[in-house]
């Protein structure tokens, strides 16, 4: 059925993000390990520690990041909110359930499929590092697939959020990608007063990463509690949203 | 629990600077087509996405199949199929994979009917709705709506795109296979002729209220025109008089029932009653919803309060 329908639009679309995501790990992740460790200027590796702990908070802790919050922006985009502006909206929704069930059905989707690339890029970062150091250092580097897929579920919940106040795909995205660009800018800026802090869910990704890695003792409880309510409330005013919604 | 199919009661829908819906009552029986009809912008499209949850009224109730709209919706679009004015669907989806993703959602969902209704429109199973031609469209969204074996079907100008032959295969399967199983249609249609084929009742609209809802047969039997000589002696506000019209040296007066006692009437007030003369569907709705030229005296161009026929 609906579950169905949303795997069948966005599979396309997540192949593709999950080969590209995937070759990302692992060409960086051999770089890091053959060559750039030394040209980032950190110095030789000392250890395969090091190596295994650089790697995987560049790898993870940027690169994957990066690549699974903005393709999180751009798999949201695919919403309920897009039904209105494809004149779908009052076929959907006159089918036998309450609204709330096509947002979270089409939200679950969304996530399940990017939980999955960010522990399948945690893998290919652990089975890189594994093949090309000769053993297992850690297992540690797979508990990354949590902040990578908590944080493409806030940027697909913003997206997806963003598209039902739309009404539309395309201008949700926008909207979304503003917002991130803002979320990303804005702390920045407020570093330069030391009173200020303003969460970012890119700083929490890449702390939590540099945590997994073992190049940061803190482990980012408060962000995590807080981006998991806020992966939440997006849905959750999505499908307020569209409870109230006139077709 | 309400017996009708639908039911509403001062049903208002106001958007912004438009009254759309304007204290609508309608009350269709069960197991009859029922044709809603009306000009553009009526209030036909506003009034049935009301009635399936897709707009809030702004005032009045409604039920429909006896459940409460808005209250208990899911339990009403489980058992009504719609088909929309719009007939868009899914683009990239063929009819076969729209059949697949829309028959999880019923229970009573007829994959015979799926088989029976394709070969009998014709319909391209495995082409992308978006290549399909306009009237295939509707045909798709026809079969969808059909093979959900619905209580109630709600068709929102079905015969669009469709040709002569579809839409009379279309209508012999409202007939046999729908209200011959004694579940509703409510048709909303500008193809007067289609809907005077198959509706028991009708229920006219204008500016968002209704003027007329009344059996079809009634209407045959008992609505008539009494074309009068020069300018008569109407009697005003007669509730068996819909309408005053003039129509050259003429008065038309459109009565409900008891034609020929009006005329009688009016003989003796000393007026020249030239004819009197039934009407059809087409007749009736082109008089109650155009714009006549009034009469010189009596309810000038006025309509009577609507007209609702008992239900026996």
């Amino acid at each position: 059925m609906y579950v169905w329908k949303c795997w069948r639009d966005s599979r396309s679309r997540f192949f593709t993000s999950l080969i590209t995501l995937l070759a990302l790990c692992v060409f960086f992740s051999y770089m890091e390990v053959k060559f750039a460790f030394g040209a980032i200027g950190a110095g030789p590796p000392s250890s395969v520690s090091q190596t295994w702990s650089h790697a995987t908070g560049f790898v993870l802790g940027g690169v994957a990041s990066l690549f699974t919050l903005l393709w999180g922006l751009v798999m949201g985009a695919s919403g309920p909110g897009d039904e209105f502006k494809e004149r779908t909206a009052d076929f959907l929704l006159v089918r036998p359930r309450r609204r709330s069930y096509w947002v979270w059905t089409g939200w679950s989707v969304g996530v399940l499929e990017l939980s999955a690339m960010a522990f399948l890029a945690a893998a290919a970062t652990f089975g890189t590092l594994s093949y090309l150091t000769g053993h297992v250092q850690t297992w540690w580097p797979l508990t990354a697939a949590v902040p990578l897929a908590l944080g493409g579920a806030v940027a697909y919940g913003l997206t997806y959020f963003m598209t039902v106040v739309a009404r539309n795909g395309k201008q949700g995205l926008s909207y979304g990608f503003g917002i991130l660009f803002i979320d990303l800018l804005l702390p920045a800026a407020a570093s330069y007063y030391p009173k200020f802090h303003l969460p970012s869910v890119l700083e929490f990704m890449v702390g939590a990463c540099k945590w997994v890695a073992g190049t940061s003792r803190a482990f980012p409880t408060g962000s995590l509690v807080l981006w998991i309510a806020v992966a939440l409330a997006f849905p959750f005013a999505a499908q307020l949203l569209l409870e109230r919604a006139e077709v | 629990m309400n017996d009708m199919a639908i039911w509403t009661e001062k049903l208002v829908k106001v958007y912004p600077g438009v009254r759309a819906v304007d204290g609508l009552s309608l009350n269709v029986p069960r197991g009859v087509a029922y044709g809603f009809l009306g000009r553009n912008g009526a209030g036909k499209t506003s009034t049935i996405r009301i009635l399936l949850g897709l707009a809030r009224p702004t005032e009045g109730r409604a039920t429909v199949l006896g459940f409460s709209v808005g209250r208990e919706q899911v339990a009403i679009l489980e058992r009504t199929a719609f088909v929309s004015e719009s007939k868009t669907l899914y683009g990239d989806l063929t009819p076969r994979e729209l059949v697949r993703f829309t028959r999880g959602f019923y229970p009573n969902w007829s994959d015979q009917a799926v088989t029976k209704y394709s070969r009998l429109f014709e319909i391209p199973m495995d082409r992308p709705f978006a290549k399909l031609s306009q009237g295939n469209r509707t045909k798709v969204y026809l079969l969808l709506a059909l093979s959900q074996r619905a209580d109630l079907l709600v068709l929102d100008e079905p015969g669009m795109g469709l040709d002569p032959v579809v839409v009379d295969e279309f209508l012999r399967v409202l007939v046999e296979d729908v209200i011959g199983e004694g579940r509703t249609v409510f048709i909303s249609s500008h193809q007067l002729a289609d809907v005077e084929q198959i509706a028991d009742w009708v229920g006219l609209i204008d500016h968002g209220r209704l003027l007329l809802e009344a059996r079809l047969d009634d209407i045959k039997s008992q609505f008539r025109w009494v074309t009068v000589a020069g300018n008569a002696l109407p009697p005003t506000k007669s509730p068996e008089v819909l309408l005053v019209a003039s129509e050259g040296d003429f008065c038309k007066y459109l009565v409900k029932k008891d034609a020929e006692a009006f005329a009688a009437e009016l003989s003796g007030q000393g007026a020249t009653v030239a004819q009197v003369s039934p009407l059809g569907l087409r007749e009736i709705f082109l008089a109650l919803v155009r714009k006549e030229e009034p009469c010189t005296s009596g309810n000038v161009g006025e309509i009577a309060e609507a007209v609702s026929l008992p239900l026996s």
